[in-house]
């Protein structure tokens, strides 16, 4: 028996077979892919959006991987960081389209780091998963953005010197409707969060911490289970306390309503149209 | 202060009269119990399919399982990994935990 949600990967292709995957063992994005593989399953089957509604987007680094190469919905592998770009466009010219983005810290923490504060500024209706593995897995480990201060990477061996970048907090303060941070030992809520994110109006942020085995040279299931014990689990009254060294918050960090771009837009269109 | 209601969850392996002697505890403390339904007849045990060309012997279904019933087994596949496996499969609950934590969409647990 197959895998449940092989329904939905292309197992061959003109050059041969997919699988297995381009990933090292045990990476996070493999598990990503599954749980929004699961997530969609769960749309198309209790909110009847057909399979073809779903759009997939994706920048460049490991996690872009995912879109054109495996799945069998529409996809595009666009240009590195310009993943919010390309489904705004995507977004503009057929609305009634769903695009999910898939990025990395890399992708959208550094290079696409415009591109990406402006997405959430204008409050678009698509849904993001960022993966977010604190380096630059595909080129080596370099220390990225989102490396934390003190960790030791290939470019920074006696530990990095910069601060750390908060891109839930950055998709916070720039406008974004739904913003949740979940690592991959948590499977279900990263698939609720997901369901959630593409029923809301308006751009949801997720931001899923994941293990990077080769760079941080420890086990994955070890990995995942110090991720586990690190987040911590977030809610309104906690939010001013301080957290210890190497914790970080997990949970549905922002929820509300706010005036969607597309809605704002056909309003103006319509006032004119009477 | 002790918790005014408990849920009391079997453990995965424990023995029917272990769970009984815990209930019989828990009453008499006069905690309220919320019992599990008991399931009639014999169940179907759940079988284990691995895809062998596509497991990277990464070990997260092993470390992850409730059950702690996987394995690495000691043939080598294809690639050079070692996938898991399993030889008490009548505990299995079928949880499917480890399929959804496969990087590799390469272990599956069904009734069929």
């Amino acid at each position: 028996m197959k895998h449940p949600m092989m329904k939905y990967l292309k197992e061959t292709g003109p050059c041969g077979d997919r699988f297995p995957t381009i990933f090292c063992p045990g990476c996070g994005i493999g598990q990503v892919l599954n749980y929004t593989l699961n997530a969609v399953d769960h749309l198309i089957a209790q909110d009847g959006i057909p399979q073809e509604r779903f759009v997939f987007v994706s920048g460049i680094g490991c996690s872009a991987r995912l879109t054109s190469q495996y799945l069998k919905f529409d996809a595009t592998w666009s240009l590195h960081g310009r993943a919010p770009a390309v489904a705004t466009g995507v977004l503009l010219g057929r609305p009634e389209l769903k695009p999910i983005l898939f990025t990395g810290d890399g992708d959208v923490g550094a290079i696409g780091g415009n591109h990406f504060i402006h997405a959430c500024r204008r409050n678009l209706d698509l849904t993001m998963i960022c993966m977010n593995n604190g380096l630059y897995g595909m080129t080596g480990g370099q220390s990225a953005p989102t490396t934390p201060r003190g960790t030791p990477s290939t470019t920074s061996p006696y530990g990095n010197v910069e601060n750390a970048f908060d891109l839930s907090k950055l998709a916070i303060t720039a406008g974004a409707s739904y913003v949740a941070r979940w690592t991959t030992a948590h499977p279900q809520q990263c698939i609720q969060a997901i369901e959630k994110g593409v029923r809301k109006k308006g751009l949801a942020f997720i931001e899923i911490m994941t293990q990077c085995p080769t760079h941080w040279k420890e086990e994955p299931a070890k990995m995942m289970k110090n991720y586990r014990t690190k987040g911590v689990r977030f809610s309104k009254e906690k939010e001013n306390e301080p957290l210890k060294k190497g914790q970080f918050w997990i949970g549905e960090l922002m929820d509300r309503d706010q005036p969607e771009w597309l809605e704002t837009y056909q309003k103006i269109i319509d006032k004119f149209q009477k | 202060m002790g918790p005014r209601a408990l849920r009391v969850l079997g453990p995965y392996d424990a023995p029917f009269f272990k769970e009984l002697k815990c209930y019989i505890f828990l009453f008499v403390l006069k905690i309220p119990v919320y019992l599990r339904p008991i399931r009639l007849g014999k169940e179907i045990m759940a079988k284990l399919f691995i895809e062998d060309r596509y497991c990277k012997g990464c070990g997260i279904c092993i470390e992850f399982c409730p059950a702690k019933i996987l394995k690495k087994s000691k043939k080598m596949n294809s690639r050079g990994y070692f996938p898991p496996e399993s030889s008490e499969m009548d505990k299995c609950k079928k949880c499917g935990m480890c399929s959804l934590l496969c990087p590799d969409f390469a272990i599956v647990v069904s009734d069929d």
